[in-house]
Formats: C-alpha cells, sequence, structure tokens
C-alpha cells in the first residue's frame, strides 16, 4: 500500500489524481493517509527550503508502516539535499532508496515549462516511489524513471513505466508482500 | 523491538508496575532487594551466562586485551539493542522513581557491572598503553554505555552533529574504545590463537593482531593479512558484481573433510553472508571502495563525451563480461557509459538492460559508500553527468544539457518483435551459460569470431548501418529498403532491431503486455524490415487520414522498385532468401541506393550475400533450437 500524507494544503482533486495514477502504475493500493506538519528542525540554512533526509528523520506522524507499504510525503516546500561531486541540481523529492519513506515536493510546477500541478505532481511520486522499490534512473524518456530534469519527463506527462522497470517493481512488490 | 521503531513501544508508566519492571530484568534480586524474600541464588550467575560468555572471567581468560574490548563493546551494543524496550522501560521507570532506596540500588547495580567488567580486564592492564588503565576503562565504558543509553531511552537515531549511522555504530564504537585504551595495534595473539578465535565469526576483528610469538606463522612477524596485504578485517570493500561489503572476519570452516580459511564478508544492501577462501582473494577481485579522488576522476570522464558506441553485439558482450568480472572501477563505468550511449542509438535488448542496471547499482553503491552519501543522492549527481541538467557545471566548464532521447524502449510498446530478437539474441549469445571466467574462449565463440571476421568490409558496413540506424532512430528518416549489403551486415551482426525502432517507439502506454504473458510470437515476422502492419501513430505529428493512402503509395513504390530490381539487376533476387516479404514501407529508393550493390560488386564483399543466405540462415534457425553443436560457452 502506497500512503500518501500531505505536509500542507493540497487541493483534493490533485491528490485523488496523484492517487489514482500511482495505483495504476504500480498496480497496488494508494490511499490518502492524512497531514502532518513540517519539521522545523529540518529547515536549511536559508530558512526556506528543507533539507529532505533530515526531514524524513524527523518528521513526527504516527503512520504505520507494515512489510510493502511506503509513505509518500507531499509538500509544496523547496528540498534540498546533501551537495555531490557534481555540485546541487534540481530537486523534486528525495527517497530512502530502498527503503519504506519518501518525501515530494510540488514546488515549481504549473510554472512555465514545468507540468501542470497534478501532472507533475503525480509523475514525481510515481518516480520517487520506484526508488522506494529500489529502481533506478531509466534511459527511456516516457518512463516515469527518467530523471526528473530531463527533457521527457515533462515531454511525455503520462505516469508509465518501461518495461524493464515495470518488471522489476513488480518483482520488488512480490517480494515485499511475501 | 528495534530502535528503529520506537513508537512500537507502548508507553511504560501506563503498565509496567516495579514489581513487574523488576521481575523482567536481568538483575531481578539486586533490584528486588529486600522485596524479594527469595534470593534465588545461582539465578544472577545463570542469567549472565546466558547474556554472553564475554563477560565471565573464566571464558575470557585467553583473550588478548584488544579482542576482549572489542567484544565487551559488542556485547553492550547487542545487550542494549536485543533489550532495547525493556532498558528503556527500566531507565525511565528509574527516573521517575520516587524512592530514594531504589534509584539508588539501581546506581549500586551499575556500579558493580563497571567493577565487574573492570576486574575481568585486569589481568590485561599490561596491554593498555593509557597511563591509567583503569580509570581509561572506566571512561571508555561511560561513553559506550552513554551513547547506548541515549539510544535507548530517546529511541531515536542520535541527533544533529552527533547522527551516526545505526549500522556503523558498533564498529565505530569498538574502534574509539580500543584506540582511547591504545591496544588496538598491542600486544597481539600468537597466529595459533587468532586462529582459534577464529573459529567464531567475527572474532580477527581486532586490526592488528600480529603475530610474534612462536607458531609456524609467528616467525614471520607479519600481520594477519588478506589478500596482498591492502585489506583488513574492518574494512569496506567491493566484491565483483555483489557490490559493497563488509570484511567481517576469517573463519575456518571445514567443506569435504578439509579445513578452509574463508575470510567472511557481510554485504552492506542486505547483510548477507559471502564467503571466500583467504587464497582467492585478490583472485575474485575483491578491492578496497575507491577513493575520493578516483570517484571524483570517474565522474570527469562521465561528464566527458564519449565514444561511439559499440555496436557489434558479440565484441560488446565480451568487453562488457570482462569489465563486469574483473570488478574494477573503471571497467564498471566502462560498460556503464558504452551502454548508456548506445541506448540513445537504439534500445537495449532485456540482457543488456539488466547489465545497464547492474552497472549502475554497483557505481551508485561506490559512489554513497566512498563519499558518504545517501544513495539518492549519489543516483541523481551520477546522472547529472550523463544527463545534464540546464545550467549545470562540472569545474567551471558548462556541460552540454541533456536533449530529448530516444523513446527508445518498451513504455507500453509493441513488444512480439523485439522480445523475439532478444530472445534468439539472448539464446545465440547464451547469457546464462556463458563461462566467462574460462579464460579462453569456447568453440561456439570462436566460429562466431570466425563467422564474423568472414564480413568484407566490415568497417564501411557498420559505418553505414550504424549512420543509418542513428537517422532512423532520430526520427530524422523513415525506414527504408536497406540495400542488400548492409541488410545482410545487419543479418550477421543482429544489429537488424537497430533498423526496426519505429514500432516500440509510437504505441501508447500500456496498449501491450510482455511476451511471455501473451503467449508465442507471431512465426513469420520479418527480421530486416520495419514491420510489415500499419505503423502506430506518433501522437505528434502526422494526421490519421493520411497514412491509408501513403500505404497504397509505399506498396506501389516497392513493387515498382521490385520491378526495376528485376530488369536492372537480374542476379539480385537470387541472393535475397525465399519467401522473405518484401518492405511493406518501402518507398522509391534514390538513384545512388539501387546502384550501390552494383557498385561494390567487384569487391569481394559482392560473394556475401550468396554466403550468408545460404549458410548463415540455417545456423540462425539452427540455434533458436539449440542443438548440440551450440552448446556452452
Amino acid at each position: 500500500m502506497i500512503r500518501l500524507v500531505t505536509l500542507g494544503e493540497f487541493p483534493s482533486e490533485v491528490l485523488e489524481h496523484v492517487a489514482r495514477r500511482l495505483h495504476a502504475a504500480y498496480g497496488m493500493g494508494c490511499e490518502i493517509e492524512g497531514e502532518a506538519e513540517l519539521p522545523e528542525s529540518a529547515l536549511a540554512d536559508d530558512q526556506e527550503s528543507y533539507e529532505a533526509p533530515k526531514l524524513l528523520e524527523e518528521i513526527d506522524d504516527d503512520t504505520q508502516l507494515y512489510a510493502d507499504d511506503k509513505i509518500v510525503y507531499l509538500t509544496s516546500a523547496p528540498l534540498t539535499a546533501p551537495e555531490g561531486p557534481m555540485g546541487k541540481g534540481p530537486m523534486t523529492g528525495f527517497p530512502q532508496f530502498g527503503g519504506g519513506r519518501a518525501v515530494v515536493t510540488s514546488h515549481g510546477l504549473g510554472a512555465k515549462g514545468e507540468l501542470p500541478l497534478d501532472v507533475g505532481l503525480a509523475k514525481r511520486a510515481a518516480h520517487h516511489v520506484g526508488h522506494l522499490w529500489e529502481l533506478h534512473h531509466c534511459f527511456d524518456p516516457r518512463c516515469a524513471m527518467n530523471p526528473e530534469w530531463s527533457p521527457g519527463f515533462t515531454q511525455y506527462p503520462e505516469v508509465a513505466l518501461c518495461l524493464y522497470d515495470r518488471e522489476k517493481s513488480e518483482r520488488k512488490i512480490k517480494l515485499g508482500q511475501s | 523491538m528495534s530502535l528503529d521503531a520506537p513508537r512500537n513501544c507502548p508507553p511504560v508508566e501506563q503498565h509496567l508496575a516495579p514489581t513487574r519492571l523488576a521481575r523482567k530484568s536481568a538483575d531481578r534480586p539486586a533490584l528486588e532487594g529486600p522485596r524479594s524474600p527469595h534470593p534465588q541464588p545461582g539465578r544472577e550467575d545463570r542469567e549472565r551466562q546466558q547474556r554472553g560468555g564475554e563477560r565471565q572471567p573464566q571464558l575470557c581468560a585467553g583473550l588478548p586485551a584488544a579482542e576482549l574490548a572489542r567484544r565487551t563493546v559488542q556485547g553492550l551494543v547487542t545487550g542494549y539493542r536485543s533489550k532495547a524496550g525493556m532498558l528503556r522501560a527500566l531507565h525511565l521507570f528509574a527516573a521517575q522513581q520516587a524512592d530514594p532506596a531504589f534509584r539508588k540500588r539501581v546506581e549500586e547495580q551499575g556500579a558493580r557491572t563497571l567493577d565487574r567488567i573492570v576486574e575481568m580486564f585486569r589481568r590485561v592492564f599490561a596491554q593498555i598503553r593509557h597511563e591509567d588503565p583503569e580509570l581509561a576503562l572506566r571512561a571508555g565504558l561511560l561513553a559506550v554505555t552513554l551513547a547506548m543509553r541515549q539510544l535507548v531511552v530517546t529511541g531515536k537515531p542520535l541527533q544533529g552533529s552527533l547522527r551516526v549511522p545505526q549500522a556503523k555504530l558498533e564498529s565505530e564504537l569498538q574502534r574509539m574504545f580500543l584506540r582511547y585504551l591504545g591496544i588496538e595495534r598491542g600486544q597481539p595473539p600468537p597466529y595459533s590463537a587468532a586462529l582459534r578465535f577464529a573459529g567464531t565469526r567475527g572474532a580477527l576483528t581486532a586490526r592488528g593482531a600480529r603475530c610474534t610469538e612462536s607458531g609456524a606463522m609467528a616467525n614471520k612477524g607479519t600481520e594477519i593479512q588478506i589478500g596482498d596485504g591492502s585489506l583488513h578485517i574492518g574494512d569496506r570493500v567491493v566484491y565483483p558484481n555483489q557490490g559493497i561489503c563488509r570484511i567481517t572476519g576469517v573463519e575456518v570452516k571445514q567443506i569435504a573433510g578439509r579445513d578452509w580459511e574463508v575470510v567472511t564478508l557481510s554485504r552492506e544492501e542486505d547483510g548477507a553472508t559471502v564467503m571466500v577462501p583467504r587464497a582467492k582473494v585478490m583472485g575474485i577481485g575483491l578491492r578496497k571502495v575507491a577513493s575520493v579522488a578516483a570517484i571524483d576522476d570517474m565522474f570527469d570522464q562521465l561528464a566527458a563525451p564519449g565514444d561511439d558506441p559499440q555496436l557489434d553485439w558479440k565484441v560488446r558482450h565480451r568487453e562488457n563480461a570482462d569489465r563486469m568480472t574483473g570488478g574494477g572501477l573503471q571497467g564498471t563505468l566502462d560498460v556503464l557509459k558504452g551502454l548508456h550511449a548506445l541506448s540513445r542509438v537504439r534500445p537495449l535488448p532485456q540482457k543488456e538492460r539488466e547489465l545497464y542496471d547492474s552497472a549502475r547499482h554497483l557505481l551508485v553503491g561506490e559512489i554513497a559508500a566512498a563519499m558518504n552519501l545517501p544513495l539518492h543522492v549519489a543516483e541523481d549527481n551520477l546522472d547529472y553527468a550523463l544527463w545534464p541538467p540546464p545550467g549545470m557545471k562540472r569545474k567551471g566548464k558548462p556541460l552540454q544539457p541533456a536533449a530529448l532521447a530516444v523513446p527508445g524502449s518498451s513504455v507500453g510498446a509493441a513488444r512480439p518483435a523485439s522480445r523475439a530478437a532478444d530472445d534468439e539474441m539472448d539464446d545465440e549469445m547464451a547469457f546464462g551459460e556463458v563461462d566467462v571466467e574460462g579464460g579462453g574462449e569456447s568453440k561456439a565463440a570462436q566460429a562466431a569470431d570466425t563467422e564474423e571476421s568472414d564480413i568484407a568490409d566490415r568497417a564501411e558496413t557498420k559505418d553505414l548501418v550504424r549512420q543509418r540506424a542513428m537517422r532512423v532512430t532520430a526520427g530524422e528518416e523513415e525506414p527504408e529498403p536497406l540495400d542488400e549489403l548492409a541488410k545482410d551486415a545487419l543479418e550477421a551482426t543482429h544489429e537488424d532491431a537497430a533498423a526496426q525502432p519505429s514500432a516500440k517507439l509510437h504505441a501508447p502506454p500500456g496498449t501491450t503486455r510482455p511476451q511471455a504473458k501473451r503467449g508465442p510470437a507471431p512465426a513469420a515476422a520479418p527480421k530486416a524490415g520495419p514491420p510489415a502492419g500499419p505503423e502506430p501513430k506518433r501522437a505528434d505529428a502526422r494526421p490519421a487520414g493520411g497514412e491509408e493512402a501513403r500505404g497504397v503509395a509505399r506498396s506501389i513504390a516497392a513493387k515498382a522498385l521490385e520491378v526495376a530490381a528485376k530488369v536492372l539487376a537480374p542476379a539480385k533476387p537470387a541472393a535475397r532468401a525465399p519467401g522473405r516479404p518484401a518492405p511493406s514501407k518501402a518507398k522509391p529508393a534514390p538513384a545512388k541506393k539501387a546502384a550501390k550493390p552494383a557498385a561494390k560488386s567487384k569487391k569481394p564483399a559482392a560473394k556475401k550475400p550468396a554466403k550468408k543466405a545460404a549458410a548463415k540462415k540455417p545456423a540462425k534457425k539452427a540455434a533458436a533450437k539449440k542443438p548440440a553443436g551450440k552448446g556452452k560457452r
């Protein structure tokens, strides 16, 4: 089960759209779990964005995780992550790779050249849920696992996985359920 | 209960009465004090024995200081983790208890435990280099205990600047404790004793266990080495094709009546245990995790423009298998970059897609381990180099932003042809049965190489095929009938999938499902030309009404071309395999295309089509049935 927890206000139709798209992409249930508060202690030094790894560690919600559960936190606040050897790039979310929780931001969606809020949020969420199932980035521009900054991510708004990733995620989901 | 799920811990104040708490405690008589009418004199010893023999003086009699210290820390960490809920309740209860006598007894109990450990260490005080061994021991134990208590009482990982990953906590506490006492490299055990300790897993984690006493190995005066001496117990290493592991110890295993010294590794990804004979550690390519400088250099290479992808699947497969088996960082990088470049030209077959994913997984794991980054950040950075976002720079130089790649493989794509082609290719490649470590090549591989080398003007044909494949897949040109030489070169190198990407490119998502779920593929799928059926529509461009007229025009043009070919080059149709359908999407080929085979007729390559039609085709059909001659490589 994929559980959506909002860290802020989102229109209900947007959430329903995200839930439907996630359900279609992964073939597993998706429900809107509720709301939680953004932890102030995860604020970055600029006091505007949130450090995504810290946010996931310190978030305070009572959602229970079972064997194959994944929790996706949705926020509109900008996120940051530790800087790597290539510097800082665009940040649309942060998953615990192979873990159970991910945070996805809608920051920037709806702007010029970006996807609309509902479509973009659904695709970002599907992308990061894929990382929770240990899927890597995919070179297929129509796959939801295509890097989120690549042109294909906005060119193809459908939330769909390529065959390889779909089969891999199905295997992982079966393993998780067993 | 694990420390990672503190919320599952029930509120202690509600249902843990003092007597119940004391009943659950390991040192119940000490806690109960005068309340207990039956102190049960042997129970404390029995329970202590159950907690682990490392704290019993008689069992620890032969242990050196380093091993004793390591086991003590391990015992403390394990104890705190395994009884986290109980200890948390106990600490909270003791802190909130109004009875001062009870609190005093708790403190006395802690002090007694500390005293017992100090007494246990007293015989090895000479091996502790700290000027005051007892003070060092008490202070070190205090640090370890306080760290674990923080975890247990708060139920959360250490916060802020004290954040330490749970998995590393034990080893880091051990290292800290050993170094603080100054016994990490001091007073090592004899080699025979080391082997005896090695009977239990991870017993030789004292990194500097040198051999200084009598014994076969003792005279050499060397450390207990793994491999060429660069590896030590506790190191993080890269196991080829497995990922990041940690060396946990050296064990002696009895296998088939022989004693084998095996190095045990714990795979960090899932905790699986891997055992490698000590003598073969270097042979399998075990190496340390790459340094930060090596990773930085790797990113330079990733960000640099790459060479053209290798289109010959045999060469590609052989090279990639060698690189992955070698396990080196450079080899894995080359596999990833090569397949990534290829994926921008044509969709990858299933096996190569798996190889691409595997190489990516290994690199991401190593980057994360070397630079202490989360896996997701490591992968993002890897792709910043492969697919640079706008504005991305590398060492001051702006990188070329990624363009829209070939919409390649399989998002809801029509799979039958590609699946059939891939399966056939996989069968011929015999991926699952390849013995890549064998060193020498099999007869089948040698025969394939000989066959491949028979292709005349290979560079020219490959170049032609590559240019055409790139044009077609980039959407600049519709698939058109290949000239005979290029077609046969495609068949010979199994690159025919490159010529038929359109069926995969344009199918809407979700319209198909895997071949395995759909049943057998259509038997008469054309191999070299574009698919015979109506071409799926591209989402953005062509008006639907024009498709039918276009198809009619194409078929007429194909007929006209066929007639013209018969008139102009009567020998050519004989070279074409009988029964092969004419490409349905043929359009009038330019004059130079029709003239090309004739122009090449003076070269030895002109004989090739006939040879291939006669010899290659039956071999390919036979390969699908896996005859005895096409055995394991």
